[in-house]
């Protein structure tokens, strides 16, 4: 009886053990199974199909899209696709581009983005490069150049969220642009032969906290804040290789006073007769101020300009009014003010704020911008101030900083 | 009725199912009675032909609206395929096969069709699987088609077989289009042949018949085409921007019988003048080809904006004169001329002009700037021509420069546009300003006067005017070429041809399409159903072309009627009437012709009233090859038919199976016909026109039954109403005082009615300058039938198809108004009234 009883005892502990360790270990292989799991990467297209091929954008005579199945060229899946890029022949068109769709129709959250990859077989029989961008939002990045050696080429460009998600809505992320170099005739263009395959996103685990938008008394951008380096843009009329070259410069020789950073701007070489190009500071970042009242109490925008050049420059600012969504270009409903930026030394730019935002104030064909923002329909009445850069078929570099809002009487 | 299938597999069915029964049986429950298999019916379907201008929806069920189109369609189908066409025509016919149980695989297929030791080679036809897409809305509200799922993309049936397109949906319609395109140098006959439809692996064979007609279609296209094709759209539509793919599609819409407006692709929008100097020196090739090739009609010069200060925007006559320039030394360096064909259409500068005050502003200013450039290039060419180097002949320099100077400039406005313009050479504008036969004589006017016409389509209008919507039926489109060559309207612009979002490829729109969504997806456009895309992505089906829009086949087969009947009256009955020693003229007969299928600007008619008008344009055009031709074709006051024929000696001539007896006119015989016919049946070489018609006289010379208004609607009573004689005929004369806006004649119950066809007035103006005329029914409602312009003397005024009319307005007609609109020289004028037809 004992025996049995002991057995009964034990086999009735063995089994209490195992309950226990069952109860034990539940909860945590519950928890397991609620956990979301977290992506570290994000497939985009591996142009398996044409219809993988033909889901995207080809601008600006781009030239021809197909599906290849010779796997040499392949890197995932069953195809990739083979680009022949001709673009328009002549000088002082547009480079062409393609813009891969991230999510269909959809956006695609990119607030945990941590760098854009592709394998790209160049097989242009010459070392070339492709330029790099995404579109999120209504904005487009700065495009960033990328060399591709003959061959097979497996790239990766990182993407700094935290100072992107300060100007960018980075939960509506829409395309991948690639932009390519061009031909001068067809001949050439037929051998302008890239393989695009295994196009994708590396993410985060988590999307890391953007950088807060702060100013100091005064400030409206020295470029010395992490999140300064990420508000900048450029647009206007251009090919592709003739729009400024910005960046966060750190020598203090270029800065002013020599003190903290400021914003380099390289304005490229190009013909003469090619379109009018600036640079711009993202609207996000006009839209902290209201320049409504800052009219009113008699403030001043103000910037200083290092010229790193030998001769004077004339240049500008565009302020542009916008209707709704739209920027109005063609019926001249813009301001503009011109100014003259000293060679090889700083030059102190000073606007009167008044001039924005007063009705009757003189403006550009007699339209009158106002710097404001509509409550009832809830929309700013202006695009973001554009700085023009003068065109040359030289390379002109100038330096920006201090971007400010001061009294009249500092002015 | 239908051929029925009748197949052994229910048998073979039940074994397998029984094979297959059993083994799941066992399997699974271990019950063979639960497993048992219900026997699949046996496959039966219906093969019927539908005339190519019918769209045969996929499925007709759904709704009852839906049921009743489709059971209005059904009344159009026939069970024969047969077919008549000239040599070097196309002509189509819908195959509809109607399985009753799922179709996995069908196929269709073509012999060789033979008429004794003649073969028209199975090689001779196209057949296409026609892709169905959803409509979800009809966007006409005078519509009668109906949402459903609509044929357009006509997918090459190989291609279709391969990406498992073929594939039938138990009692759905799956149509094919046949197309047979007749060679040139195919002898006459009537050829016979057979169609195989294959379902699932079992074959029905159906016979067939082409008759090939003895007349040639002639190789030059007549009517002239502007067909844009943006570059950049090609990007959406094949994933390929180059001027080879853009070359694919400028072939394909020339097999088309249309021409695109810019032959080089890679136009470039930059600033400089070296670019547009490259770019004119890369159209030389293209120009020079096109101008030999008979299947361009037309094609567009370059043209560019630029900013001006009084305008906004003119034309840059600078870069104008670098395209003319080139194109004038291009001409007289290759003695061909690039001028002949060319025509201008600056759609950036001044299109539509109504929509602004702006535009219509500056219309006049870039007409005289675009007049200018060409006097300049007309000078040039002189001055190379007289140099020593100049190594052609004077009279092509000549020739050349008449050409310069007759470069059309197409704007897309209308002769009563409130601009007022002086300048505008073509106008080109939209079906619903041709809106009376007045409206089309200022056109002929205009072109007397140096101008020319042409029209256009786009989002605007919708059914009724025609169209080439997907949401409207194939008749539109054809009969839109029949209305053009009765208009005398020389041309035809479709504003872009492969566009997607709203006409264009946009981006950032979320409409925009790529690859097979764009068959998915064909309620794209806002604001209409098809209107600038008529191509889809062949890329998607393995195919090196893009795949046309069954729209493109409706446009190329009136195209081919269009320029049948310029061959007839351009060359065919001038050559006989110097044969004959007669002038000969077609229009009454073509006037016939065109009342089978519309009255002035709308499309009310079916596919049969087409295929009625285009019979007789068959016989016409057989008859004008063979030296046979009805002229002079009339009906008179007095109900009879009146016409003449004339034939070369030895050729039989019948009417109403009477044997004719005529008499020697030229190198012929001229026979004339004068009697009372409800139907003239009029044969020769082996070919019947059915003409006629049963008419009554409604008019009653009676001064009781006309009443007067002026223009404020007030009756007007001292006009004088008598009974008269007009040399020699007894008339009612009218003796209209100034104040004379309208006359009402009154009419006895039926004498109008829904069948109405055509209402023919006799009548003699007295006047010096014609007047317009405006002839209205009025009922509870009152309705405008047509506007025309009455001239001093004895005129015959046409009015056809008043069962088109609104008469769920008018309800019963109760009287005939006719309103007067008087030139500035015309006070008082005098009518005498002959009589007042009608035609049921």
């Amino acid at each position: 009886m004992k025996k049995k009883n002991f057995a009964f005892l034990a086999l009735s502990v063995l089994l209490a053990g195992c309950a226990a360790f069952s109860a034990f270990n539940a909860p945590a292989v519950v928890a397991e199974e609620k956990k979301e799991k977290i992506s570290t990467y994000q497939q985009i297209n591996t142009y398996d199909t044409v219809q993988d091929v033909m889901e995207c954008n080809y601008a600006a005579m781009f030239g021809k899209a197909d599906i290849n199945t010779d796997k040499q060229y392949i890197t995932q899946g069953e195809g990739s696709a083979r680009l022949e890029v001709w673009g328009s022949f002549f000088a002082g068109t547009t480079y062409p581009y393609m813009e891969i769709r991230l999510n269909g129709n959809d956006v695609l959250d990119l607030s945990r983005l941590k760098n854009v990859q592709f394998d790209m077989f160049n097989a242009a029989g010459e070392k070339s490069y492709v330029e790099v961008a995404l579109s999120i939002g209504e904005k487009t990045t700065n495009f960033q150049k990328i060399d591709l050696a003959e061959g097979k080429n497996e790239v990766k460009i990182a993407y700094n969220v935290k100072g992107m998600a300060g100007g960018y809505d980075m939960t509506q992320g829409k395309k991948l642009l690639l932009r390519f170099p061009k031909k001068t005739n067809a001949e050439e263009a037929k051998t302008n032969v890239f393989y695009l395959d295994n196009v994708g996103l590396g993410m985060t685990l988590k999307a890391p906290k953007a950088y807060e938008m702060t100013f100091d008394e005064g400030e409206f951008c020295s470029f010395d804040k992490n999140y300064q380096e990420f508000i900048t843009n450029v647009g206007g009329v251009s090919t592709g290789d003739s729009y400024p070259i910005l960046s966060v410069n750190k020598d203090k020789a270029y800065s002013m006073n020599c003190e903290g950073k400021s914003l380099k701007v390289e304005c490229q070489p190009q013909i003469t007769a090619g379109g009018a190009v600036y640079f711009y500071l993202m609207e996000d970042i006009w839209h902290k101020f209201d320049f409504e009242t800052l009219g009113a109490e008699d403030k001043y925008f103000t910037f200083d300009i290092y010229n790193d050049t030998r001769t004077d420059e004339n240049m500008n600012i565009q302020i542009w009014r916008k209707r709704g969504d739209s920027v109005v270009a063609g019926n001249y409903n813009r301001y503009v003010y011109r100014y003259t930026a000293k060679a090889g030394q700083w030059t102190t730019v000073r606007i009167s704020i008044k001039e924005w935002v007063t009705p009757g104030m003189p403006a550009y064909n007699d339209e009158y911008v106002l710097m404001g923002y509509d409550k009832d329909l809830g929309l700013y009445n202006y695009g973001a101030p554009m700085f023009f850069v003068p065109k040359s078929d030289q390379l002109k570099v100038f330096y920006f900083d201090n971007f400010r809002i001061e009294n009249k009487e500092n002015a | 009725m239908a051929k029925k299938w009748l197949k052994n597999i229910m048998a073979l069915s039940m074994a397998a199912g029984m094979v297959f029964s059993a083994a799941c049986g066992g399997g699974n429950s271990g019950d063979s009675s639960s497993s048992a298999v219900e026997p699949q019916p046996e496959l039966e379907a219906s093969l019927r032909i539908a005339y190519a201008e019918d769209k045969i929806l996929q499925s007709y069920e759904g709704t009852s609206s839906l049921e009743a189109f489709g059971e209005r369609f059904s009344g159009y189908l026939m069970n024969d395929f047969s077919i008549a066409a000239f040599r070097n025509e196309h002509e189509s016919r819908h195959v509809v096969i109607t399985p009753n149980i799922d179709v996995a695989a069908y196929d269709l297929s073509v012999s060789d069709f033979k008429c004794g030791n003649n073969v028209l080679p199975a090689s001779a036809f196209d057949l296409r699987h026609e892709y169905y897409h959803e409509v979800s809305t009809i966007m006409s509200s005078d519509s009668t088609m109906q949402p459903g799922m609509y044929p357009d993309a006509m997918v090459p049936l190989s291609a279709a077989k391969e990406y498992k397109l073929n594939k039938i949906a138990a009692n759905e319609n799956q149509a094919v289009l046949v197309t047979v395109k007749v060679p040139a140098d195919q002898p006459t006959g009537v050829y016979t042949g057979t169609i195989t439809v294959t379902l699932d692996g079992k074959e029905e064979k159906m016979s067939a018949t082409v008759e090939v007609l003895d007349y040639t279609l002639p190789e030059q296209v007549q009517v002239k085409s502007a067909v844009q094709l943006t570059t950049g759209n090609l990007a959406a539509l094949e994933a390929d921007v180059t001027q080879e793919r853009y070359d694919k599609i400028v072939s394909s819409l020339n097999d088309f019988r249309l021409s695109v407006q810019w032959l080089y692709g890679m136009r470039t929008d930059t600033t400089r003048d070296d670019v547009v100097q490259a770019t004119a020196d890369e159209q030389i090739p293209y120009m020079l080809k096109a101008a030999n090739d008979p299947k361009v009609s037309a094609y567009g010069f370059s043209t560019n904006g630029k900013a001006d200060p009084v305008y906004g925007g003119s034309l840059n006559t600078d870069w104008f004169m670098i395209f003319l320039r080139t194109y004038v030394e291009a001409s007289l360096e290759n003695q061909v001329d690039l001028f002949e064909k060319a025509y201008t259409y600056m759609g950036s500068i001044i299109d539509e002009p109504e929509q602004s005050e702006e535009l219509m502003n500056k219309v006049d200013y870039v007409c005289q700037q675009y007049n200018d450039c060409l006097e300049e290039a007309a000078t040039y060419a002189a001055e190379l021509a007289a140099l020593d180097t100049y190594e052609g002949t004077q009279e092509f320099a000549q020739s050349l420069i008449a050409s310069i100077l007759d470069v059309e400039h197409v704007v897309t406005t209308r002769i009563d546009s409130p601009g007022g313009y002086d300048l505008v050479d073509t106008y080109c504008t939209e079906p619903q300003y041709y809106d009376s036969s007045a409206k089309v004589d200022d056109y002929r006017q205009h072109r007397e006067n140096g101008g020319d016409y042409w029209l256009y389509t786009c989002c605007n209008p919708k059914t009724p005017y025609p169209t080439i919507h997907i949401d409207d039926n194939g008749v539109s489109a054809r009969v839109m070429y029949w209305m053009m060559r009765d208009y005398d309207i020389s041309g035809y612009l479709i504003w872009e041809v492969n566009g997607t979002g709203d006409g264009f490829p946009d981006y950032s729109n979320p409409k925009t399409l790529y690859g097979i969504e764009q068959y998915e997806d064909v309620m794209r456009n806002n604001t209409d159903v098809g209107d600038g895309y008529y191509y889809y992505p062949g890329k998607v089906f393995g195919l090196d072309n893009s795949v046309p829009a069954l729209r493109l086949f409706y446009l190329r087969d009136g195209t081919e009627d269009y320029d049948a009947i310029t061959d007839l009256e351009n060359n065919l009955y001038p050559a006989l009437s110097q044969k004959y020693g007669a002038t000969l003229n077609a229009s009454g007969v073509l006037d016939e012709m065109y009342s089978y299928m519309y009255n002035l600007n709308q499309v009310h008619c079916t596919s049969a009233d087409v295929a009625k008008a285009k019979t007789a344009l068959n016989t016409l055009m057989v008859w004008a090859n063979n030296g046979v031709a009805i002229s002079d074709y009339k009906i008179l006051s007095n109900g009879n038919v009146s016409t003449k024929l004339y034939a070369p000696q030895g050729v039989e001539v019948k009417a109403n199976g009477k044997v004719l007896t005529g008499s020697e006119s030229g190198e012929g015989v001229v026979y004339t016909i004068d009697e009372k016919a409800a139907t003239l049946s009029v044969e020769a070489c082996g070919q019947t026109l059915e003409l006629g018609c049963e008419t009554t006289n409604i008019f009653t010379i009676d001064a009781t039954k006309v009443s007067f208004q002026n223009a404020k609607q007030e009756t007007v009573e001292n006009v004088s109403v008598a009974v008269n004689k007009y040399e020699g005929v007894d008339t009612l004369k009218v003796e209209a005082t100034e104040d004379v806006y309208a006359m009402f004649y009154e009419l006895e119950k039926d004498q109008i009615t829904t069948e109405t066809e055509t209402l023919l007035v006799y009548v003699y103006l007295d006047a010096p300058e014609k007047v317009k005329m405006s002839l209205n029914v009025r009922g509870k409602a009152r309705r405008i039938v047509d506007a025309v312009y009455v001239n001093p003397g004895y005129n015959v005024l046409r009015f056809d198809r008043l069962c088109d009319l609104e008469w769920n307005k008018i309800k019963e007609a109760t009287q005939l108004v006719f309103t007067f609109d008087k030139p500035e020289t015309v006070t008082t004028f005098t009518l005498n009234v002959e009589a007042i037809n009608v035609v049921k």
